[in-house]
């Protein structure tokens, strides 16, 4: 990667304080976004991919008791120095985010062809009659029929496909140079899943968005990101490029996580490998590796010693007994 | 009907509604509140002699044909005082718990919103508010202040501000967590704009169906204080004082306090069963919505 990218991330950290101790949701994370590229992070629940994002664009920091840390650089500048409205216009024209479920993330009682023309009013100076028009021409271009009739319903009318993109028509409305798909299938029928995966990959494509896409679905993943990230107990544990993560995992984990998952070569009746053992209580988090409990390739110091993450050739893992960087007899 | 089944499916065609059943439990209170409201806004117009004429030697008469509903102590016509109490009552019924609303309703929402600090002191001052017996607070404000229209309302006002606060405080921290209110701020939304675009009209719904039950305890809570003789100032009627004027006459002339609180009980009655029809549409556990 060359060229600056859009968006940077240093050390971000997101502490919730409860009862039972702070609980560190994410924990030191770093990573680079490129213009123009789909970045994947993928980790099961409570890994802290979502709280990442969130806190990245401020949108964790409004409840009490929240600890945000580290820096984000967007564009080369540091947004959360930014001042509120500097930092409300910034998120409103240059960053778009497609929520997980369809159905709490649109206003039951607002029209939907306003809804899409909210930003474009707040942020592009749009007045209201140019932005109802935008808002049907935004619904055709997201594959929703008769959007001049659809931009005057609610969102109860519609399928949750089609919530899903309307959904993305707010996002990507003000042309925004990152959009954020947090889980964006996760709520969807399986058969909606695909198209909605499609329509993010083709208006990312054609506007030349950088996007973020966080999935628990490795599958998801794989088809729609360049580079993934592997997120585990709040902490980035491999990261590589998408080809190279699937076809060399070094760390441990994801080596796991792809044996759990069926594959098309296997034979049929082949048994899935699942990952022993639950993950950590992040509010009893003691020195070590977090996946040490769970891990089979565990020595004595991966419970004394946090692995930092280590880069070869571009090819991030924190790990101290990494797997071979090429597999032996996988031809 | 068999020529149902043929008949075509539109698709994408508006739905037909659930089944709306014409229940005599909604005809009726809404026909009695239409009659009440509808009388009290045309009092002056339908030929009622004055409701503060003085016929003392016809006082205290059984309903008749001159006097459809009787003749108070006074010798005042029963059914022209009713009507123009029933405006009394509307109008503090009405207007107190919509400026408790007003007030409780903001003062919840930015509660429920914010959260932290402002939830602490929106939270301590309505539970002050409630410590003080209602009725109490009520006769000491009217009291002080002065028997008048104005003042029965005000002090009603504030009697209701903490439950509105409650209601909407509640809702308002049902709604804020919701998706739509994280992507209405990623939009670039300020709070304010949040609050009036996103999470208010999403609370308009259930504060109606509050409101409604609300205007039928102001009705009773101003007819006590006009019975304790802190309500609305003598000559202008109001249900509350008419009943305190009958129960002298309780024994001769039973019509007098029993007209006025029949009225007042069936407009009560018939608030709270449409009230409680608009709150089981609008609960989102048994509507479909």
């Amino acid at each position: 990667m060359s060229d600056r990218p859009i968006l940077s991330v240093r050390d971000a950290r997101v502490g919730f304080n409860t009862a039972r101790g702070t609980v560190r949701a994410v924990d030191g994370v770093s990573f680079d976004l490129g213009a123009g590229r789909t970045l994947g992070i993928v980790g099961e629940s409570g890994s802290g991919k979502s709280v990442l994002v969130r806190s990245l664009i401020g949108l964790v920091s409004t409840t009490t008791g929240v600890e945000v840390e580290g820096q984000v650089l967007f564009e080369g500048g540091d947004i959360r120095k930014l001042a509120p409205a500097e930092f409300r216009g910034l998120l409103g024209r240059d960053i778009g985010i497609v929520f997980q479920d369809p159905m709490t993330s649109l206003n039951p009682v607002m029209k939907i062809g306003r809804q899409i023309g909210e930003g474009l009013r707040l942020n592009r100076g749009f007045d209201r009659s140019a932005a109802d028009r935008r808002s049907v021409e935004l619904l055709a271009e997201v594959g929703i029929p008769e959007p001049e009739r659809r931009a005057g319903q609610y969102p109860h009318e519609m399928s949750g496909g089609m919530r899903q993109r309307v959904a993305i028509a707010i996002a990507i409305a003000c042309a925004p140079k990152l959009l954020i798909a947090d889980e964006p299938t996760t709520a969807l029928d399986v058969t909606v899943q695909r198209q909605i995966l499609d329509l993010l990959q083709r208006e990312q494509r054609q506007r030349g968005m950088s996007m973020i896409l966080i999935t628990h679905d490795l599958g998801v993943a794989a088809s729609r990101a360049d580079d993934i990230m592997v997120m585990y107990a709040g902490r980035a544990v491999e990261t590589a490029p998408t080809r190279e993560i699937f076809r060399t995992p070094r760390m441990p984990y994801t080596e796991a996580l792809l044996r759990s998952l069926p594959r098309l070569s296997d034979r049929t009746h082949t048994r899935l490998t699942a990952i022993p053992g639950r993950p950590p209580d992040l509010a009893r988090r003691t020195g070590g590796c977090a996946f040490a409990p769970r891990c089979s390739y565990r020595t004595e110091r991966c419970d004394g010693e946090q692995p930092a993450l280590i880069r070869e050739d571009g090819h991030g893992f924190a790990c101290f007994h990494p797997l071979a960087a090429r597999m032996t007899g996988a031809a | 009907m068999s020529a149902s089944a043929a008949k075509p499916v539109v698709a994408g065609a508006p739905v037909a509604g659930r089944k709306f059943r014409l229940r005599w439990s909604l005809v009726l209170p809404l026909g009695w509140l239409l009659l009440v409201v509808v009388l009290a806004i045309t009092a002056d117009w339908i030929g009622l002699p004055d409701p503060a004429a003085q016929e003392l030697i016809l006082r205290r008469k059984p309903p008749s044909a001159q006097f459809l509903l009787g003749t108070d102590n006074l010798g005042r016509d029963m059914l022209s005082r009713v009507i123009y109490g029933a405006r009394t009552s509307l109008i503090v019924g009405i207007c107190a718990p919509f400026l408790g609303f007003l007030i409780g309703g903001a003062i919840g929402m930015s509660a429920g919103y914010f959260r932290g600090k402002v939830d602490l002191l929106a939270v301590g001052f309505i539970d002050i508010l409630l410590a003080f017996p209602a009725l109490v607070l009520a006769l000491t404000f009217t009291a002080y202040l002065g028997q008048s229209l104005f003042n029965v309302t005000l002090a009603l006002g504030i009697l209701s501000i903490p439950a509105a606060a409650r209601v909407s405080r509640a809702n308002t921290l049902a709604w804020a967590n919701r998706d739509f209110v994280l992507a209405a701020r990623t939009i670039g939304a300020s709070n304010w704009r949040i609050l009036t675009r996103e999470i208010l009209p999403n609370l308009l719904p259930p504060m109606f169906a509050f409101w409604l039950v609300a205007i039928s305890v102001i009705i009773v809570a101003e007819g006590a204080l006009s019975f304790l003789g802190l309500g609305i100032p003598a000559p202008q009627p109001s249900w509350g004082g008419m009943i305190a004027d009958g129960r002298e006459a309780l024994d001769v002339a039973p019509h007098t306090a029993l007209i006025p609180a029949a009225v007042m009980f069936i407009t009560v009655l018939s608030l709270n069963f449409v009230g409680d029809i608009v709150r089981n549409m609008v609960d989102p556990r048994r509507s479909a919505l």
